[in-house]
């Protein structure tokens, strides 16, 4: 006897195909995290460099 | 990719929980969103399949909790003594589908799901005492707990039934 056959939790085991819009949707939104992510990091760095001129230019300016 | 190789087993158990394809759909969308934003939490200290079951498991019992679909543990339950009588199997594996079903829906969601990660899925303690977060002794106590649980209702619901 097959296991499925005598263990009825394995007979209430659903078994549909994943509907294709959720691929699609995961997609979609896994593209636009790694977009945010790459977007925060560009941000991060070109901030840091600002804030670092700044303080050069604060420096030699002698406020 | 791990979206192809674990959707179906994600989105059916999704179903199997929470008993609406719309929501499963939903879920299944969100678990792997967040499967992908925490990846770099996973260690490797378990297989990736445990890892993935233990968000899927997480994110079905938030949406039961907020539905107002989860049940509870009895406080009475909770602090019942440990067992250390084993609940043969074979008793479990006895139990007619159509009553298992019922009995599944009348005790507490911690115990039908770690019913279902026992003897649906397959995982083993330690894997069980991983998606709860706790040791290898209390998932085994857990398991139990909820065998007996199932047993004592099927025992109270229909064995007597036989004598009238």
């Amino acid at each position: 006897m097959k296991d499925c056959e005598k263990n009825p939790f394995k007979k209430i085991h659903i078994d549909r195909e994943v509907p294709e819009e959720i691929k699609i949707s995961v997609m979609k939104n896994i593209t636009l995290i790694r977009l945010f992510g790459e977007i925060t990091d560009l941000f991060s760095v070109k901030m840091g460099r600002t804030a670092m001129e700044l303080l050069k230019r604060g420096k030699n300016n002698n406020f | 990719m791990l979206y192809d190789r674990y959707a179906s087993k994600v989105y059916n158990k999704c179903i199997t929980l929470t008993h609406d394809t719309e929501v499963a759909k939903d879920l299944t969308h969100d678990i792997f969103i967040k499967a992908f934003a925490s990846i770099s939490s996973f260690k490797g200290k378990s297989t990736f399949f445990t890892w993935i079951y233990a968000i899927t498991y997480n994110t079905c019992i938030d949406y039961l909790r907020k539905s107002n679909m989860y049940v509870d543990t009895p406080i009475d339950d909770k602090n019942m003594p440990a067992s250390n009588d084993e609940i043969d199997d074979g008793e479990l594996m006895r139990v007619e589908l159509d009553r298992l079903k019922k009995l599944l829906k009348d005790i507490s969601t911690d115990d039908t799901i770690i019913l279902f990660m026992k003897y649906q899925d397959g995982m083993t303690i330690k894997d069980i005492g991983e998606v709860f977060q706790i040791g290898e002794s209390a998932a085994k106590m857990r398991v139990n707990r909820a065998k007996k649980k199932l047993i004592d209702l099927y025992n109270k619901r229909y064995r007597h039934s036989i004598y009238y």
